[in-house]
């Protein structure tokens, strides 16, 4: 077992699958530090990087599966990667885009029945051309809003902000919100985070600025209400909860 | 159980909440159930308080189990009902129980007989007695 188990390092053509997919995924993972590109580039490299990074992984794990059983496809490289590579591409999308959002919507379940929120929320998604986002009330007295773009859009809102700030406030704070959902920058947040996870991003320093987005997330609500007081009131109240 | 953390004294009075904890709660003591922005309105007449630190305050009795709260449907949005969890009496009585225990804890069979020859006094030495402490 442990003679099929080693086969993987002296195996030539396994070594250099492993060599390409982590080159690639350093490559990659340059691409998305030097290079000034649009969200959705960003984030298809983030994953890329991701899937390239789990590949060796998965394919050393069904060589060990393979060897640990001492079966025939432990010697047929072409086998193991056609098992591997969709291995670590399912691996890759199920934690980027159906687990972590789930989690979140399940784990907040109520969603808001207030008609005001909700139907102010359709106006500025019809406006903006964007699929109407669900709102879930998260049960906190800290006040928190983010919003998640995955199959399904949503907003989360805690009851705390909807304690303190005022109704042009909710408004500004929604609004803030309906701009990162267009920007899909939540992906861009989500996908940098787990980016964290990998080594190589530690070795290239790799850090996403949110500064932007949020700069510009606030620009869009200032124009929409016409007046930056709401955002900034808003931004104040919330930085005073201690 | 209420939660009790800390009791001061300075001077006269003896505190376990802080003032402003203090008066929220006072105020709901008086009340069956409020928004925070009920109790910051009534707050406000009496001193200068924003409204954030209403909420954080709140929050904080939540967290001693002083209050309760639900999220309830209104103008605005959801938000937050608070209600307080026992009466003034029974704080107290609780803040009582919860300091006797820790000394009994803490100083055993002196605290046990301080208490024993304090409240076996009548209530007019026990008066002198107060005053001579």
């Amino acid at each position: 077992m442990i003679g099929c188990f080693a086969g993987f390092a002296i195996d030539i053509d396994k070594v250099f699958l492993t060599m390409v997919s982590l080159s690639f995924a350093m490559f990659f993972l340059l691409m998305i530090k030097k290079f000034d590109l649009s969200t959705k580039t960003k984030v298809g490299l983030i994953y890329g990087h991701l899937i390239l990074l789990f590949f060796p992984f998965v394919l050393f794990t069904t060589n060990f599966a393979c060897g640990a059983a001492c079966m025939s496809c432990y010697s047929d490289t072409a086998a193991m990667v056609s098992y591997a590579l969709p291995s670590a591409i399912a691996i890759g999308t199920l934690a980027g885009f159906v687990v972590i959002p789930s989690f979140y919507m399940f784990s907040s379940r109520r969603q808001s029945k207030n008609k005001e929120l909700v139907s102010f929320v359709r106006k500025y998604s019809r406006l903006m051309k964007i699929r109407m986002p669900n709102i879930y009330i998260i049960d906190k007295a800290k006040p928190v809003a983010f919003s998640f773009k995955s199959f399904k859009s949503a907003i989360f809102i805690s009851v705390g902000m909807l304690d303190i700030l005022n109704k042009k406030e909710i408004q500004a704070v929604l609004l803030h919100e309906l701009a990162h959902i267009k920007q899909k920058s939540s992906i861009m947040k989500f996908s940098s985070s787990l980016l964290r996870l990998s080594p190589l991003s530690v070795l290239a320093r790799f850090h996403h600025d949110t500064g932007k987005e949020e700069h510009e997330a606030d620009m869009f609500a200032i124009r929409t209400q016409g007046t930056p007081k709401y955002i900034r009131s808003a931004k104040s109240k919330i930085r005073n909860y201690k | 159980m209420v939660k009790v953390s800390r009791i001061r004294f300075s001077g006269d009075s003896v505190a376990v909440l802080s003032p402003l904890e203090n008066d929220v709660i006072k105020i709901l003591w008086k009340r069956d159930a409020m928004r925070v922005r009920d109790i910051y309105s009534i707050l406000r007449q009496k001193r200068k308080v924003a409204l954030t630190s209403v909420a954080v305050i709140l929050d904080r009795l939540y967290g001693k189990k002083l209050v309760t709260r639900r999220i309830a449907l209104g103008r605005g949005g959801e938000h937050y009902i608070y209600s307080s969890c026992c009466s003034q009496q029974d704080f107290e009585q609780s803040v009582i129980d919860k300091t006797v225990n820790k000394l009994i804890d803490k100083f055993g069979p002196t605290a046990v007989t301080y208490f024993n020859e304090r409240f076996s006094q009548p209530f007019s030495k026990e008066k002198r007695w107060r005053k001579r402490s």
